[in-house]
């Protein structure tokens, strides 16, 4: 094993070197047998452990994979997946020039639960106090009524939510809702109505259109990372692909206001129970404005009668009275009893069947003689007109009323709207004041929206168009598709009828109904002036419902304006001078909003 | 978790073990010939300096005995010493270490795209974490400045309608209705004025 070399020589060899060498080959020799003793019991040691260490491995894996699997992956799911509901707001309502009537927000519930405060419940009081606007003490008081699912504060703003979460503080609850928020507060209210708590509408628009305006709010199940960061991977196609569409309205927020404004004060003036202006556009049924007061703020509904939810110029009904007659001139005239320049007979006062029928100033004027159509609707006489559909047969009055679609449905997309009520044809046709009282409007009913409807279809030479205020969803990009109004329009009078009628109409404005008459433009109109039959039966002395009709301009028939005004108390209360002035004011405010042009003189 | 990352997470796993496997050096050595030639040179264990490779060479010893002045010598002999060379490999071993190379290239490349792959998913969602953010600040916005627009348009409104705003309803009595201009002497005015502009471009010389 050792070479003698002749390097090895020259170098110093120490003198215990034989020794070590003994001892190793002692501890050589002894080596294998001691080592393989003590080495493979070491390693049988190390085995052990090491399989020892692999079998709780594999046990532990086993448990985990096995064992507690359901378990930990419903647990890791729990942390890692949360439901999400990305922003899909119910749709925007806004009127025909884009003025938002109502939208929706995200409002926050702040929820408290004392049992899990860390902080003094003082000092959390007295911090949340400005945020909430409440007292301090008050809040402090209110913390200490319950140990968990305290409301502190409903409706809370983006802004005061995130102040709410800036202060960090345990054992507070921030729960995110959708709000609706209607801007223009009670301007339109009585169209677009209202959303309760859950978002559902419970009135007007809101609750009829709940199809058009609902998008659907899908929940998401998304993953989320360890920062809270949300994960994309679970996400469908198009999630937050909402279409931008807009409900648009056929009303104009300008004509609404002045409309509301005039309205309000005409009501406060003659201490009126309620009253309503409908401003339509006679060739198309659109409604420019459909103001119904008193009404309430969609905002606050919780603060107001039931009673107001409603738009009561659709869905109550009422006896027209003296602005039926022009449309009963057109029934006579479209079954050819009567003729254009025919004259009519009033004695002032008639009896039918045990009743008695007089002009309303028969005191004072008493009978005035033979009059035409122009005549009769400037003297409003009732006794002329019984004259009048006394040329029809009863059955052909009863087939004309019955042909005006009186107690079919108006098809307004408002809720509730009201289907007019007449009497059966056997009653009709037997009883003979049914036809001579349906002369001058009264013993049968219609909503003052169905009256718009009628006269609408004298001013348009005879179409019956149907009154609504939808224009339909519109896109920022996209104008609204037309609406297919014009499809069924049925015909209720022929052209020649509605011009005589109109003609007869014009003649008011000169005398009865200058109140309504706007200098310098040509209109046809009709006051009325009813009594209110009272559920007893019969009909109530001194409460009226007083309206005016007027149409404009003449030339070509645009736009027509009601107003009804409902138990005005005062002296002189008629149509021509309560609801009159009204019209007047609206047709002025309507036509600089539409820039009409004056008649030509 | 879903499919995706599970599978990453896997073609993660292997690309590592493929990677130690390229870079440990044990399976190239164990191919190589020269290792097989390799024995382990002992030493005795009293002395400290290590003998010489070249005496243990029998033609060295032999010719030229242990002088350090002729080192020409014996690298010429030492090339002679070795007779190993590649051509002693046969083809399929020098076919599996082309395949062995190739596929360890392949095997980095496919990592490294799986390394990036990985990267971008994670990226990406966190970018998309932050975008959507965005988007929710936007739509907040948005929110509320059309609030703010219509509450405000609803104020001025209450204001002008306020008795003692100074402002009047609008009536046909202050609004100006201008007739229309007769469109024939719109056409008109425009011919006057394009004819003269035609000639003067017409006299306008040309060329300079």
């Amino acid at each position: 094993m050792v070479r003698s070399s002749p390097s090895s020589s020259s170098e110093p060899v120490p003198a215990t070197a034989p020794t070590p060498r003994v001892t190793a080959k002692r501890r050589r020799r002894r080596s294998p047998r001691s080592r393989s003793r003590l080495g493979s019991s070491r390693i049988f040691l190390i085995w052990l452990l090491l399989l020892s260490v692999c079998g709780g491995l594999g046990w532990r894996l086993y448990g985990l994979q096995m064992v507690e699997a359901p378990q930990l992956a419903k647990r890791a799911r729990q942390q890692q997946m949360i439901y999400m509901r990305p922003f899909i707001p119910r749709r925007t309502i806004i009127d025909r020039n884009g003025n938002i009537l109502a939208t929706d927000r995200l409002v926050y519930t702040l929820y408290a639960h004392p049992s899990l405060f860390k902080q003094d419940p003082e000092a959390i009081a007295q911090k949340l106090a400005p945020i909430l606007r409440q007292e301090g003490s008050k809040l402090r008081k209110k913390l200490g009524e319950a140990e968990t699912g305290l409301a502190l504060g409903h409706k809370l703003s983006e802004e005061s939510a995130d102040r709410v979460r800036e202060l960090q503080i345990d054992g507070l609850e921030l729960i995110r809702q959708y709000g609706r928020l209607y801007p223009q507060q009670e301007l339109a209210a009585d169209v677009v109505g209202y959303v309760d708590v859950d978002h559902k509408g419970q009135a007007g628009l809101e609750y009829s259109q709940e199809e058009l305006l609902e998008r659907d709010v899908r929940t998401l199940y998304m993953s989320r990372a360890g920062n809270g960061a949300l994960m994309p991977d679970h996400l469908p196609e198009g999630f937050l692909g909402f279409d931008q569409q807009q409900l648009q309205l056929t009303l104009d927020m300008r004509l609404q206001r002045v409309a509301r404004s005039l309205l309000k004060t005409q009501i406060s003036k003659y201490r009126a129970k309620r009253g309503a202006i409908i401003v339509m556009d006679v060739n198309d049924g659109s409604l420019l404005a459909l103001v119904c007061e008193p009404t309430f703020d969609p905002n606050a509904y919780s603060q107001f009668d039931i009673q107001l939810f409603k738009n009561w110029a659709v869905t109550d009904l009422y006896e027209p009275g003296s602005t039926f007659k022009p449309i009963n001139m057109a029934i006579a005239l479209e079954q050819e009893a009567i003729a254009a320049d025919e004259l009519f007979f009033d004695q002032g006062r008639i009896e039918i069947d045990t009743w008695e029928i007089a002009n309303h100033d028969y005191k004072q004027a008493g009978g005035r003689g033979n009059l035409n159509l122009g005549q009769i609707l400037v003297h409003s006489s009732n006794v002329a007109m019984v004259d009048l559909v006394q040329q029809m047969t009863p059955e052909a009055y009863y087939a004309g009323l019955e042909q005006l679609n009186l107690t079919g449905k108006l098809g307004v997309e408002l809720p509730g709207a009201g289907a007019g009520q007449l009497k059966s044809a056997q009653q009709f046709i037997n009883s003979p004041v049914e036809p001579a009282t349906t002369a001058f409007g009264q013993g049968f009913s219609l909503t003052p929206l169905k009256l718009a409807q009628l006269h609408a279809a004298i001013a348009n030479g005879g179409r019956l168009v149907r009154p609504h205020v939808l224009v339909g969803l519109q896109d920022s990009q996209t104008s609204p598709p037309p609406t297919p109004n014009d499809r069924d329009v049925k015909r209720i009078f022929s052209p020649e009828t509605t011009q005589i009628v109109l003609k007869a109409m014009a003649q008011v404005m000169n005398s009865s109904g200058k109140a309504a008459q706007v200098p310098g433009y040509r209109m046809a109109g009709k006051s009325g002036t009813s009594q209110k039959a009272s559920p007893t039966g019969g009909y109530y002395k001194d409460i009226k419902i007083t309206s005016f009709v007027a149409t404009f301009p003449l030339e070509s028939p645009q736009y027509l304006v009601l107003a009804v005004i409902d138990e005005p108390k005062g002296k002189d209360i008629f149509g021509s001078t309560v609801a009159a002035p009204l019209v007047k004011s609206v047709a002025e405010a309507l036509i600089a909003i539409e820039g009409l042009p004056p008649s030509a003189p | 978790m879903g499919t995706p990352p599970c599978l990453v997470e896997w073609g993660l796993a292997i690309a590592n073990f493929l990677i130690l496997m390229v870079a440990s050096p044990y399976p190239t050595e164990l191919l190589s010939p020269r290792s097989l030639n390799r024995r382990p040179v002992r030493r005795p264990s009293g002395t400290q300096r290590p003998i010489p490779k070249v005496l243990r060479h029998p033609t060295a010893t032999r010719s030229v005995p242990n002088t350090p002045a002729a080192p020409a010598t014996v690298s010429k002999a030492t090339v002679v010493s070795f007779p190993q060379s590649k051509t002693k490999l046969s083809l399929w071993l020098r076919t599996l270490l082309v395949v062995q190379q190739g596929s360890s290239l392949l095997t980095f490349c496919l990592a490294t795209a799986v390394l990036i792959a990985y990267g971008s998913t994670v990226y990406i969602q966190q970018e998309w974490s932050s975008e959507y953010r965005k988007l929710e600040q936007l739509q907040r916005e948005k929110r509320e400045l059309i609030a703010a627009n219509e509450l405000m348009k609803n104020q001025l409104a209450q204001q002008a309608n306020l008795p003692n705003a100074g402002l009047m309803p609008p009536s046909p009595a202050n609004t100006i209705f201008l007739p229309k201009a007769e469109s024939g002497a719109v056409t008109t005015v425009a011919a006057q004025t394009t004819t003269p502009l035609v000639e003067v471009t017409a006299k306008t010389p040309l060329g300079y």
